[in-house]
């Protein structure tokens, strides 16, 4: 009877363990199948998917004449080069000012790998640095700073976006490269709670031992600790480009004339017209999808040979490598 | 002896303070002046009233005293308000529920290494490598384009529009792919905290018989519990903080037939002005943040309490 009871309990474990089987195989052909299904469109005319209605099948390479598949891509690129009005804003410093801009891909992308690339170095360095701090300096302030942290991730602040451009533009720092780099100075984040918690976890052997040599301060730190946090420092700062190179949000909000890649497609992502003024033809969902494809298809290629860095072993409560 | 000892030690201390000194100067003051002077100025933003100057150049501040504060619970607490929480505290408890536990399961399958988990976990991570407009926009054109072209073969009526023109499909329609693009990140972090559960501790379950339902339920679960705990936590402020991607979805002309908190303040910061005499400033909205702040700030705290004293236990 027993035997009979925990075959039956050993049955069932199985069947849910098929059923979570089932259910995540379908969520990964659905995420599959939405890439997939907006990388083939983004090579199809207008023609093509709008008025012959191809929406789900292969790009019908015979269809049109007057437009090429593929132009897409060279469309968007076009339609890229927009214009950003002139802006200013009074500072504590005078007025500072912005000329009309017109952009184009490589500016976008200089921009783009300013914000993403300089802004992740700055960014987890700072929390690399302070994090180094709190675990090896075992001051009163350490754990201050330690409860600090964590008392911002749950406290949230909402709506305090009116302030903070109030400031950006007081200190002359709204829509502006040094802007970017000090609004990245910044550690109060969860990578600043695993940093500290992977400092923590080396032994205090190591700075001894370095003393006792007659190493300075700075010297242990840049000699022993940094060259071991290399690579969760390297999995972290690719995790923050990544986000970085996805955020428009803040591009729009605090940099409206720096606009990255991520801005640039919002803005095309959302037009009825070809934005390019220039430019005739149609602006349809094919461009659109192009337009898209443009900013993801670099982090798709990165992902696929990095991903067991991407999806490191980080977690909220630890470190494990 | 014992004075070149305290000269040695008192020397070895004062390096390591002014390292430490040096080291702290730079971020303290970025978070002094960004963060505590950021808040500060929005928490003095909420009590000031901008008026134009006479000339048309500049601003006279005056005091509001709570002025601000009653045209921000006029927002707050107004049918939209209300609607925007309500549309708010759906995605959330979506999420709590359904997220949640699929995520959970999701995680435990891969932590567990059964078929195909290697590929799934790569998938679910994916969206989340992309970004979430591209995704926002995909999906837009696929309830749009798509869904009419479907319809149509399977009708041979073209419907007058998609998922999103509808107002009463729009709204789960978003939901749908808000809770669709939730179990990404959640997945890979529960993974990834309970492929950190001691091996000794599975085997030892192992041997006295667990299945794998109770291996889940006593030694699983309560090793991931802090990382559960985050994600219960910090969702409350995303009921006012989440924008439902109705950026991406709608842009700035695009019609959306309700909103969100998260949305509109971010909407209304990009283009209130410094001085209203209707009062939707700058200043309302500082002070319609400092409210949310007051009332989710100490329901994410009790719940984190209640939690961490209710909660499993690793021992």
């Amino acid at each position: 009877m027993k035997e009979k009871s925990k075959k039956f309990k050993f049955s069932i474990v199985e069947l849910v363990m098929w059923l979570v089987f089932a259910v995540l195989a379908l969520y990964s052909l659905s995420v599959l199948f939405i890439f997939i299904w907006g990388l083939v469109t983004s090579f199809k005319s207008t023609i093509d998917f709008t008025i012959m209605g191809n929406v789900l099948g292969f790009p019908n390479w015979q269809l049109s004449q007057a437009e090429i598949q593929g132009n897409n891509y060279r469309l968007v690129s076009l339609s890229f080069e927009f214009k950003i009005n002139a802006s200013s804003y009074e500072s504590i410093f005078g007025t500072i000012s912005r000329p009309k801009i017109y952009t184009n891909v490589g500016s976008l992308t200089v921009n783009t790998m300013f914000y993403a690339f300089i802004g992740s170095f700055m960014d987890v360095a700072t929390s690399l640095v302070v994090a180094y701090m709190v675990a090896k300096y075992k001051f009163k302030f350490s754990n201050f700073l330690y409860a600090l942290v964590l008392v911002l991730l749950i406290i949230p602040i909402v709506g305090n976006y009116p302030a903070q451009i109030k400031l950006m533009k007081d200190l002359g720092l709204f829509n502006t490269h040094l802007g970017i780099i000090i609004t990245a100075i910044t550690f109060t984040g969860t990578y600043f709670l695993i940093l500290a918690g992977f400092f923590e976890g080396i032994p205090d052997s190591y700075s001894e031992a370095a003393e006792i040599d007659g190493a300075s301060q700075f010297s242990i730190f840049i000699r022993i600790y940094v060259p071991l946090s290399a690579k969760i420092f390297a999995t972290i700062m690719l995790l923050t480009f990544i986000n970085r190179w996805n955020n428009y949000q803040t591009a729009l909000m605090y940099f409206p004339s720096l606009p990255t890649l991520a801005y640039a497609v919002f803005q095309v992502s959302n037009q009825t017209f070809n934005p390019n003024p220039e430019l005739k033809g149609a602006w349809d969902t094919p461009q659109k999808i192009a337009a898209c494809m443009t900013l993801a298809l670099p982090l798709i290629i990165l992902f696929i040979f990095l991903n067991k860095r991407i999806m490191g072993d980080i977690s909220l409560g630890g470190l494990k490598e | 002896m014992e004075k070149t000892k305290r000269k040695l030690f008192s020397s070895r201390r004062s390096k390591r303070i002014i390292f430490y000194v040096c080291m702290l100067a730079i971020p303290l003051l970025q978070f002094s002046v960004f963060w505590i002077y950021g808040n500060l100025s929005s928490f003095l933003l909420a009590f000031q009233n901008y008026e134009t100057n006479y000339s048309g150049l500049g601003y006279n501040i005056t005091f509001a005293g709570l002025d601000n504060f009653k045209y921000a619970a006029d927002i707050l607490f107004s049918n939209i308000g209300g609607e925007m929480i309500k549309n708010s505290l759906i995605l959330y408890f979506c999420n709590l529920i359904i997220v949640t536990f699929l995520a959970l399961a999701f995680s435990y399958y891969i932590a567990k290494k059964r078929f195909c988990s290697g590929l799934f976990r790569v998938l679910l991570y994916l969206p989340h490598i992309v970004s979430a407009l591209v995704l926002a926009v995909l999906y837009r054109y696929l309830v749009a384009d798509v869904y009419m072209s479907v319809v149509e073969s399977i009708s041979g009526v073209k419907p007058l529009g998609g998922l999103f023109d509808s107002p009463d499909t729009q709204y789960g329609t978003v939901l749908f792919y808000n809770i669709w693009y939730g179990f990404g990140l959640n997945v890979v972090l529960y993974t990834n905290a309970m492929t950190s559960v001691n091996a000794s501790l599975i085997e030892a379950a192992e041997i006295d018989g667990a299945n794998l339902i109770e291996e889940f339920i006593y030694i699983y679960f309560p090793n991931i519990y802090s990382t559960f705990m985050v994600f219960i936590v910090t969702g409350f402020a995303g009921i006012f903080t989440n924008q439902m991607n109705l950026l991406g979805f709608f842009g700035d002309t695009g019609k959306n037939y309700f909103d969100v908190f998260g949305f509109y303040l971010y909407q209304e910061a990009r283009s209130a002005p410094l001085s209203d005499p209707l009062g939707n400033t700058l200043s309302t909205l500082s002070a319609l943040g400092l409210l949310i702040t007051a009332i989710v700030a100490p329901i994410s705290l009790g719940t984190r309490k209640l939690m961490q004293k209710y909660g499993p236990s690793v021992d």
